[in-house]
């Protein structure tokens, strides 16, 4: 199955976006827990009359029962808004042969499916290298506007350096809607910028829900070479490099230490976190490991 | 061990090659990560350690053009065979006509084929034999080979020809075959010539066996048929010679019959007594054309019973003399009226163009040489000093005769050389294409008084002194009249209808204008054969003719070889023929080393190896992250 497939498709109808905090202004259909509001559909608990209260919420057989004016609340169900943003650096698009950036288009586009699907607000934002720091739709509504998604993203290409931290907030400040964030990255950048670009998101109230992808060379280097030049698509920078146990060793040291000062400070700021392969079929990644990590959910 | 072929040696350095790409392709090659982020705590390469390193498929490839090359290079290696192997025989038969002689009403060579197919038959299985006819030429028939039903196949195709032999070279040529094969042969001989006829050592007779046949002397031949006619006489004036001679030691009886264009001209029976000779002459015929003899006799040997000669018609010439003297035109004038067929015409030399002669006339320069070539034959008489032919040196007088060549047609027959009247003499550098007739000498050294050559197709004489006036028809200078006369002749040029009288065994050389493409012989026995070189081997007696677009050719081969004649050969002192001992030795069994090569198993084995890295680069390309 791939994104080709219309039955993937009637898989992604059966999910949905969780959300945890975010919110948005407009009503919508996604409901917020622990959250009621006066009118509504599901219903969620009583409260005392007060004055101002809508008479045709009152209770009469508790109001019977009890001697006392009741009226019912409801779960509130707002519109979320949701902001997918994909790191197109060059980065992405290196080594060729895990085709990571390809993996990476694949899963916006599946979860732009689930959110339109959901009748929440989407934007798509890729961010890039500055004086131009992000490309962007505009906000989507509705599941007929999936259309453009697949246009946009197929017109990016993987390119320049990674500018997380200058990207996100480029594009943060010229949105006022707060919502939900999906930062889709392969996060082969200094913690620092990624740690800025996190918390920024954050201080700003969205909930940010961080998705590493990593190729398959970059967790079994072994595979692509056992001595060569490397070669820094985004530095620039070369390094000659014999893959001895010992160097091997230290290499995947490197990584997952890396990996986990990024999964312990997302843990830390409550930020969803999953890492995936790019070898993992798409249509794994989105049913499985998204839902067993708690991004997506069945109805 | 070794190889056959070292040229494919510098091949090696392909490798080098191959290691330069590998060189170039490393240090232009990178492998591109996403970042270096975790390379950092990985020692980086120390320049030693970034040298070239080969890798499996680089070890593969060096391999694969080690194979190409030791394919190229041929290798070997030597092998011990046990091989068993026969005897070498060399047959060598005679195919001259005295071996179409019959014995008893059978033709010797037909004997000796029956004796040559025993000696066959005789052979151990694994012999080799080798088969070499000799008739006017030795030729290997057959080579080494332990086919016998081939060598006698070859052997009963093999028919007699007229012509007479070269024993001794073919001999000569089998004994070159034995020392060349390295291995002792034994030589048959098939001859109806006796041993000690050949000049052979006697220790070359030692290796022979020498299978004779024919014992009769019955023979009576023509030994020879000549018919006298200068080119200033015609047929009527024309004398046919005949001798005949009696080979057999007793009196024979024979009819020698003379047909003139198949019409009997003469018929006589005569009895001549052994060992005897008899001439016949013939003149008065009636007309120009072809005198065929016969001499009919019961004798052993036909083929030479017959005979072809040719009575030509006169044809006039005409002498164009260009001279500046009168003299000599006058003297001229005297003696072309008293020699038939031949008219006079002069001109002098500021009216001479060489368009004004004909291929067929014979022009006379005195004191003149044309500064154009002619297209005639030329008789040059005392060039001028400034001469664009023969370059004049410097001028001698009071010379005398040093040499002369008396075997040139121009000086046969002439006595008193020395005689000639001259006083003084050009001498000139002698032409690259003239030979020297007459020579003397000065301090100079030797010097050409007169020469001949051909040149541009043309005959040319040219004489260095000068006819003085009256000297030509002086009686008291017979020789320079003579030396003239014959030069005129030989000038003459022949008449292409006439035919060519060639004794058989002779090769005739077409000319090298004569076109070749689809010319065709015909030969005495009516075979008709495309004529594919310009040489006409004449193996039979009889009438060759060649037939060509603009081309025609008609050749007579007659036999007057006493040596065939003479199938007798009595000769005292004659060794007995050596007999094979008949026995025979067993089979003998040699070990030799031979190479055997197995350039061809590595280029299997490069294919393999091909196809296998194939496999292995298609199999590592995905994994490929370079660019």
């Amino acid at each position: 199955m791939s994104l080709t497939d219309p039955a993937f498709f009637k898989q992604l109808d059966r999910l949905r976006m969780r959300v945890r905090a975010a919110r948005g202004h407009r009503p919508g259909e996604t409901s917020i827990p622990r959250t009621s509001q006066a009118w509504g559909v599901e219903f969620e608990s009583y409260k005392d009359y007060s004055p101002g209260d809508d008479f045709r919420y009152l209770d009469w057989n508790a109001a019977g029962r009890l001697d006392q004016l009741v009226v019912k609340t409801f779960t509130a169900e707002r519109e979320i808004p949701f902001h997918l943003i994909l790191d197109t650096s060059a980065s992405m698009g290196a080594p060729v042969v895990d085709e990571k950036f390809t993996h990476a288009v694949d899963l916006v586009t599946a979860l732009s499916y689930i959110v339109l699907s959901s009748n929440n607000t989407l934007r798509i934002a890729a961010l890039s290298t500055p004086p131009h720091p992000f490309l962007a739709t505009p906000f989507l509504r509705h599941r007929n506007r999936f259309l453009r998604v697949s246009p946009f993203l197929e017109t990016l290409t993987p390119s320049g350096k990674t500018y997380l931290r200058e990207s996100v907030q480029s594009y943060i400040r010229q949105t006022r809607e707060p919502g939900v964030v999906i930062l889709v990255s392969d996060f082969l950048t200094r913690p620092a910028q990624y740690e800025a670009a996190l918390l920024f998101l954050i201080a700003r109230g969205y909930e940010v829900k961080a998705i590493q992808v990593l190729g398959e060379s970059e967790l079994r280097p072994e595979r692509l070479f056992r001595r060569g030049k490397l070669y820094d698509v985004e530095e620039q920078t070369e390094r000659w490099v014999t893959l001895s146990r010992a160097n091997l060793e230290k290499y995947h040291h490197a990584l997952s230490s890396h990996c986990d000062a990024l999964q312990q400070f997302c843990h830390r700021h409550r930020v969803l976190y999953t890492r995936l392969s790019s070898a993992q079929p798409i249509t794994e990644t989105v049913t499985e490991t998204l839902a067993q990590v708690g991004l997506v959910t069945p109805h | 061990m070794g190889i056959l072929n070292p040229a494919a040696l510098p091949f090696v350095s392909l490798l080098g090659v191959l290691i330069l790409i590998y060189l170039r392709q490393r240090t232009r090659t990178r492998i591109e990560v996403p970042s270096l982020l975790f390379w950092t705590d990985v020692p980086e390469d120390r320049v030693r350690s970034r040298r070239f390193r080969p890798d499996l498929l680089f070890l593969l490839q060096v391999l694969l053009l080690l194979l190409l090359i030791g394919g190229l290079l041929h290798p070997y290696w030597s092998r011990t065979v046990t091989e068993t192997r026969g005897d070498r025989q060399i047959l060598v038969f005679d195919l001259s006509a005295s071996m179409q002689a019959r014995e008893n009403g059978v033709r010797r060579f037909d004997l000796a084929l029956d004796q040559a197919k025993d000696v066959l038959h005789d052979l151990a299985p694994l012999d080799e034999v080798m088969l070499i006819g000799i008739a006017a030429r030795p030729q290997v028939i057959s080579g080494f080979t332990t086919d016998h039903r081939l060598v006698l196949h070859r052997l009963e195709s093999l028919r007699p020809q007229d012509t007479g032999t070269q024993l001794e070279l073919g001999i000569e040529l089998a004994l070159v075959q034995r020392d060349r094969a390295g291995r002792q042969a034994q030589i048959h001989v098939f001859t109806d010539l006796p041993a000690n006829q050949l000049s052979l050592s006697e220790t070359q007779q030692q290796v022979l066996t020498y299978h004779r046949v024919g014992e009769t002397d019955d023979n009576m031949a023509l030994a020879s048929v000549h018919v006298y006619q200068n080119p200033f006489q015609d047929y009527s004036q024309a004398q046919a010679y005949i001798l005949v001679r009696n080979y057999a030691n007793r009196t024979k009886t024979a009819t020698l019959r003379i047909e003139l264009n198949g019409q009997a001209v003469f018929q006589e029976v005569f009895s001549l007594s052994a060992n005897n000779t008899r001439s016949f002459s013939l003149g008065g015929f009636t007309g120009p054309g072809q005198l065929a003899v016969h001499l009919e006799s019961e004798d052993a040997l036909a083929v030479d019973n017959h005979a072809l000669n040719w009575v030509a018609e006169r044809r006039s010439t005409q002498l164009v003399l260009v001279s500046p003297a009168t003299h000599l035109h006058q003297e001229l004038q005297q003696l072309s009226q008293a020699l038939p067929g031949v008219t006079l015409r002069s001109t002098r030399p500021e009216d001479f163009s060489p368009t004004q002669v004909g291929e067929q006339d014979v022009v006379l320069f005195h004191q003149f040489v044309p500064d154009e070539a002619v297209p005639a034959n030329s008789l040059y008489i005392f060039p001028p000093v400034e001469n664009s032919l023969f370059p004049v040196l410097t001028e001698a007088a009071d010379l005398t005769i040093l040499d002369w060549n008396d075997e040139h047609e121009i000086l046969h027959n002439l006595q008193y050389v020395e005689a000639l009247p001259f006083r003084q003499a050009r001498i000139l550098a002698l032409p690259s294409w003239a030979q020297v007739l007459i020579s003397s000498k000065t301090s100079h050294g030797e010097i050409p008084l007169a020469l001949t050559g051909e040149r541009d197709g043309h005959r040319i004489v040219c004489l260095a002194f000068d006819i003085g006036a009256g000297n030509l028809t002086d009686s008291d200078n017979l020789t320079l009249l003579v030396l003239f006369l014959n030069a005129l002749r030989w000038l003459r040029p022949p008449n292409p209808l006439d035919p060519h009288l060639l004794p058989a065994g002779d090769v005739f050389f077409l000319p090298t204008d004569a076109p070749l493409d689809g010319a065709r012989l015909s030969t005495p026995q009516a075979e008709v054969q495309v004529l594919e070189a310009d040489t006409v081997p004449l193996d039979r007696a009889g009438i060759y003719r060649i037939e060509a677009d603009t081309y025609r050719a008609e050749l007579y081969a007659n036999l007057f070889d006493e040596a065939e004649s003479n199938i007798g050969r009595q000769i005292a002192n004659e060794i007995a023929p050596s007999v094979s001992s008949g026995v025979r030795t067993s089979p003998e069994a040699v070990q030799r080393e031979i190479p055997v090569e197995f350039g061809q198993s590595l280029y299997w084995l490069a294919a393999f190896l091909l196809f296998g890295e194939w496999l292995y680069a298609l199999w590592r390309s995905p994994l490929e992250g370079v660019s």
